[in-house]
């Protein structure tokens, strides 16, 4: 009876108003809403094509949100929908890695799954690697997660994050360089 | 507490470098030194982050989900579908699920009937349903596949649609890694890299062969196992997925991997093994640089699909693999020391750069002719000689001649300096030298190197397929014939060499008419300043006169091509016997275009045997594949089809083994060989070869190449002699559609289209049409090739028939003499063309009532066929019979009856008495002996004549009246009323709706049309 729209505008007045549970269940809506919407996108395929995540995110702002809604709420919208893809993909990472160290072995296969695979396990290296930056800056974690998961460009991460565009680009350097020592340390430590 | 301590530490090194990338890199180190003064460890900690943003590259740079997007497209979200387990398909039971993807669930099964005890991957498609049609196609497509065997591809062992419409296929089992994930593993050198890759080239030349392309070749498709040995999976299966998804859409399916894609993939053009050239190039690209080619590109998104059609559309090549290597490694020690980068870098930079950027090149015909060419080079670069590609700027060949000459080279145009570089530093040379012995070296080996070097840049200009590319090239080639005119004055020798390197270059091109000055004037000067025999003078008499040959200035090159052979013999006992071979060979096609076909048989048969008897290897025997097909081709001319088809399967033996059977030689031995076996009358076997070579030159050249233009109307004219005129006139049309595209609407090929298409409409009795046509085709061919050129002149002739079967008969009449007067002065009095021409006078002649006009035309007619052509020919039958009919309108009945009975006896000998093509002649053999009143030999020879008539869609409507009016005279003289008055009844009606051709028939079939019933 609920259309989503109006259940994310309910759910986010709740949210603003400070009520328990509504950041769980708005949450859900977002992660629900943008796999639906990636499964749709990737199923009409003929191949393993690639994601197209920022126009995945927009979609899914435009069937929760609906426009002429406030800028307020389509920033909290992504900040939603871009922790929502994080969790959606570490989710997948984890079914995947199970998976790979199942078999250990290569085969034959009609896609890119032999190198999705790898990633599986540098997904969950960086999402261990995020909570660790977050944990040290949070700004330099949200915004991992805009840029990275949600895949918005520097502009739209300063308009979500209200910081300025030259701010955004030094944060995200930081953020890249820690993320990227975290995973590739290098020698001679 | 310990922890707070490190991350407040942590903190405030992530605080330092955010303030310290804002800083230049000269101050940066001063500036952390102070804020890190007394603390070590936050000095390291900001020297790490610094160190991993100058490693970092691309990482993070594409957004997530775009790398793992291929996640989505399952169900149940990464579990396995326990549904399928213990499922049967085909022969297969189905154990496990190994994994699943995008696309479908790949399962470990095995064979139902324990017959072998073989594990098999099984993949299930889950995508989209096929419908029976698709099924059928899937079914024998797979069948196709199955046939690939080879050591380095995964077999394909079965295949089929499940009960619900899925496709599978079931594969060897590999158990092995990607090949670019193997090498680094195994932290591989780029020499071991490069041996496993040419596995790679030589499994998929394999799959080539066999006309399978892969087209979606990537490093997850190319696994190496434990032992070392490359797999190569899913080999043609993206085509066979590929077409079900575009059925019904496009021709191409959309690119599967688009980092990996071609552009011509990318753009939805025709996918060919270039295709898989340039798939191999990136994987090549990768496992030397470390990195995909358009990693550095744009954004950095290289593996999407948006930015990959804009590189597609602007034509983009990617930067140098030596430009961005990172050495190869671990992750952990990637890019970290910069010694082992520029040593990667300086190890790619040269041969590898160029072999790679060969097969990365944007135009599918400019990459390498096939994956054996590509690993050809490598060979030759792992023993360390030259290759064969070169690289795409002449500046780099420039810099190249001009460090080994260490001379300073200033201007503008790179190619006019080069050359010009060259003929200063030979008179330089000369001068400093001094002495002549020493001279004449140095003149000749600096000669030599400027004619390879200037010869090499314009390698590939066939004349046939260039279409103004090489514009550039040629202004420059202009400025530098224009000038060396001024140079070198008191050099004769270097200068002839020059001018003979330029005329060669101009001839190279098709511009004959700006070679021809130059070769002459080379030719010249060596007659002026070197000894009579010297063999540089043959050189340039075989230039000259093969430039006159391409001219059509047959007479003018006869004696120059005659006096270079007697030279060659002259000089022969102390030479190479490839000079005389090749001025044999000059000499023999010039006889074969002037239709002395004997005469050129004899030189072919020459020219053969010296090179069987001195030249060796396998440039020796591609030279006797080559004389061998010159030889098919005149005796194809000669009639003798059947010794021709033989000729043509020797030369196509050697050319498949020597050259393996996709070389575009082979499709062209195979198109020639097809066309001969047209005329044989054996159709499936032309039909047969003819597709060969269509498919094979489409998969090699692809669809819009002026070669499978040619293929399409050598089936053309196989359609057209079997009479299926519309599948001939699609056919050319095809044929047209290919020149127009490729070679321009200005093109000679297109107009040579243009008069097939007229001779059809003529074959039609569309005379209307075909006058049309021909009335375009004649101004055409005269303004491309002059007016008297041999084409322009037959298109004249053919506008002259057509004019006369409409009774425009003045007019035909100008014509054919236009023409004959016309080919006497060109080719001589013996040239079958004028005993063509000499025949259709004589025709046009007795058709206006000038019969003893005609006679000796006739006549000269048929003593130049004997006398080219042998005397058992079709030509000569035909010639014969017009003869005949010639003298049985002046009224010389014997000669009339001996010359019919004689083109009667020709055909017999043929077996083709009862050829659609000929039966004139029957006709008018039956006719004779009517007027004769020998009925009762008449009327089997014309109830043959008219059953191959009817039988025939391709003979003219008022020859079969003419038949039936002949046919019914001769059964109504012999008493049978009834089959005679339907005979009769049909020929007249048949002519009442042509008036215009009554003439045309034979005097005893209109004394039938105007005959008592």
């Amino acid at each position: 009876m609920t259309a989503p729209e109006t259940e994310f505008s309910r759910l986010l007045a709740s949210w603003r108003r400070g009520e328990d549970g509504a950041s769980d269940q708005l949450f859900s809506l977002v992660y629900e809403q943008l796999r639906e919407l990636a499964h749709r996108q990737v199923g009409g395929r003929s191949s393993g094509e690639t994601l197209r995540t920022t126009a995945l995110v927009h979609e899914a702002y435009l069937k929760l949100v609906r426009s002429g809604s406030r800028v307020n709420d389509r920033h909290h919208f992504y900040a939603l929908a871009a922790r929502a893809m994080r969790q959606i993909l570490v989710d997948h990472a984890r079914g995947r890695a199970a998976v790979k160290r199942g078999g250990g072995l290569w085969i034959t296969t009609l896609d890119d799954e032999q190198v999705a695979d790898p990633h599986a396990q540098d997904v969950l290296a960086l999402d261990e690697a995020l909570e660790r930056l977050a944990r040290l800056d949070e700004r330099l974690g949200r915004l991992v997660e805009l840029r990275y998961f949600a895949g918005l460009s520097i502009e739209e991460t300063a308009a979500v994050l209200t910081l300025s565009p030259a701010t955004v680009k030094r944060d995200w350097r930081t953020a890249r360089a820690f993320l990227f020592d975290a995973l590739h340390p290098s020698a001679g430590e | 507490m310990k922890t707070t301590g490190r991350q407040d530490l942590s903190r405030r090194a992530l605080a330092l470098f955010q303030r310290a990338v804002e800083l230049p890199r000269a101050a940066r180190e001063a500036w952390l030194r102070a804020q890190c003064a007394a603390e070590p460890e936050l000095r390291r900690q900001v020297e790490a982050l610094a160190a991993a943003d100058e490693r970092a590259g691309d990482f993070l740079a594409a957004p997530a989900a775009e790398q793992l997007g291929p996640w989505f497209g399952e169900t149940g979200g990464g579990q396995a579908d326990a549904s399928w387990d213990g499922r049967r398909l085909g022969s297969y039971r189905i154990v496990r699920e190994l994994g699943h993807g995008g696309m479908g669930t790949v399962f470990l099964a095995e064979r139902v009937d324990g017959q072998f005890d073989q594990q098999v991957a099984l993949k299930v498609v889950r995508q989209g349903f096929f419908g029976d049609d698709l099924r059928r196609r899937f079914v024998r497509e797979r069948q196709i596949l199955a046939l690939l065997q080879h050591p380095n591809i995964a077999r394909l062992l079965d295949g089929g649609v499940s009960p619900e419409g899925l496709p599978y296929f079931v594969m060897e089992l590999v158990a092995g890694t990607p090949i670019t994930a193997f090498c680094d593993r195994h932290a591989l050198g780029p020499g071991q890299r490069l041996q496993l890759f040419q596995g790679v080239c030589a499994a998929v030349q394999h799959a080539h062969r066999s006309l399978v392309v892969h087209r979606d070749l990537k490093p997850s498709n190319i696994l190496v196992t434990a032992a070392s040995e490359v797999k190569l999976l899913d080999f043609g299966i993206a085509k066979l997925l590929g077409e079900q998804a575009a059925e019904g859409l496009t021709r191409t399916a959309p690119p599967l991997t688009p980092a990996y894609a071609a552009p011509e993939q990318l753009r939805a053009e025709p996918v060919t093994t270039a295709t898989d050239v340039y798939a191999l190039g990136v994987v090549l690209y990768e496992l030397l640089a470390g990195r995909l080619p358009a990693a550095l590109s744009g954004d950095g998104r290289g593996g999407e699909l948006a930015p990959a059609l804009a590189r597609a559309a602007a034509g983009w090549e990617p930067p140098r693999p030596s430009a961005v290597a990172e050495p190869a490694g671990g992750t952990a020690a990637a890019g970290a020391d910069p010694r082992a980068r520029r040593r990667r870098r300086r190890r790619l930079r040269g041969d590898l750069d160029t072999i790679v950027m060969t097969a990365l090149r944007h135009a599918p015909e400019r990459r390498y002719a096939s994956a054996d060419a590509l690993a050809e080079d490598l060979r030759l670069h792992l023993a360390g000689l030259p290759i064969r590609a070169r690289p795409d700027t002449p500046g780099y060949r420039l810099g190249k001649f001009v460090q080994r000459h260490r001379l300073a080279v200033a201007a503008t145009a790179l190619f006019l300096a080069a050359l010009l570089a060259a003929m200063a530093f030979a008179g330089w040379q000369a001068r400093e030298k001094g002495r002549e012995a020493r001279r004449a070296e140095a003149e000749a080996q600096t000669a030599g190197e400027v004619t390879g070097f200037v010869m090499s840049l314009f390698e590939g200009s066939d004349p046939s397929h260039t279409r103004g590319d090489a514009v550039t090239a040629r202004e420059l080639l202009d400025e530098a014939a224009r000038r060396i005119h001024g140079e070198l004055a008191g050099q004769p020798v270097v200068r002839a060499r020059l001018l003979h390197t330029l005329a060669t270059i101009y001839a190279s091109l098709g511009l004959f008419d700006r070679a021809r000055p130059l070769a002459a004037e080379a030719l010249a000067l060596r007659r002026a300043s070197v000894a009579a025999g010297d063999p540089q003078i043959a050189d340039s008499l075989e230039q000259l006169g093969t430039i006159l040959v391409q001219q059509a200035d047959y007479r003018a090159a006869g004696p120059l091509l005659r006096e270079a052979l007697a030279l060659r013999r002259r000089a022969a006992g102390r030479q190479a016997a490839l000079p005389l071979a090749a001025s044999l060979e000059c000499l023999a096609n010039l006889l074969h275009k002037t239709g002395d076909l004997a005469g050129a048989e004899a030189l072919y048969g020459q020219a053969l045997a010296v090179t069987r008897r001195g030249a060796r290897g396998a440039a020796g025997e591609l030279g006797v594949a080559q004389l061998l097909s010159e030889l098919a081709v005149n005796t194809q001319d000669r009639g003798r089809y059947g010794a021709a088809a033989g000729l043509y399967a020797q030369a196509l033996e050697i050319r498949e083994r020597v050259l393996g059977d996709t070389h575009p030689a082979v499709a062209a031995t195979l198109s020639d060989f097809g066309s001969d076996l047209v005329y044989l009358g054996r159709y499936d076997e032309a039909a047969a070869k003819l597709g060969k070579a269509l498919a094979l030159r489409e998969k090699v050249l692809g669809p819009d190449h002026p070669d499978v233009g040619f293929t399409r109307l050598a089936l053309a004219d196989l359609d057209d002699t079997r009479g299926n005129y519309d599948a001939a006139e699609r056919e050319v049309g095809e044929a047209l559609a290919i020149f127009r595209r490729s070679l321009g609407e200005g093109h000679r090929q297109v107009t040579e289209c243009m008069n097939f298409l007229a001779a059809l409409e003529y074959r039609r009795d569309d005379l209307a049409g075909a006058e049309a046509l021909f009335r375009q085709v004649v101004p055409r061919t005269a303004a491309a090739l002059g007016d008297e050129h041999p084409d322009t002149l037959s298109s004249k002739g053919n506008l002259a028939m057509t004019l006369r079967y409409e009774g425009q008969l003045a007019e035909a009449e100008r014509l054919l003499r236009e023409t004959l007067a016309a080919r006497r002065r060109r080719l001589g009095d013996q040239h079958i063309d004028v005993a063509q021409n000499l025949e259709n006078l004589g025709g046009l002649l007795v058709r206006t009532g000038r019969a003893a006009e005609a006679v000796p035309l006739a006549q000269a007619a048929v003593a130049i066929y004997r006398r080219a052509l042998g005397p058992v020919h079709a030509q000569a039958a035909i010639a014969l019979r017009e003869l005949g009919v010639a003298e049985a309108a002046a009224g010389m009945d014997a000669g009339a009856e001996a010359h019919v009975g004689e083109a009667m006896a020709i055909l017999r000998r043929l077996h083709a008495d009862a050829d659609p093509r000929f039966v004139r002649i029957p006709l008018a053999y039956g006719a004779v002996l009517l007027g004769r009143g020998r009925l009762a030999e008449a009327e089997p020879i014309l109830r043959r004549a008219l059953t191959a008539i009817e039988a025939d869609r391709g003979v003219s409507r008022w020859v079969l009246a003419e038949a039936q009016l002949l046919l019914g005279s001769c059964l109504e003289q012999r008493g049978e009323r009834a089959p005679a008055a339907a005979l009769l009844r049909a020929g007249r009606s048949s002519m009442r709706a042509q008036p215009a051709l009554v003439g045309e028939l034979l005097p005893q079939a209109r004394a039938a049309l105007r005959g008592t019933g």
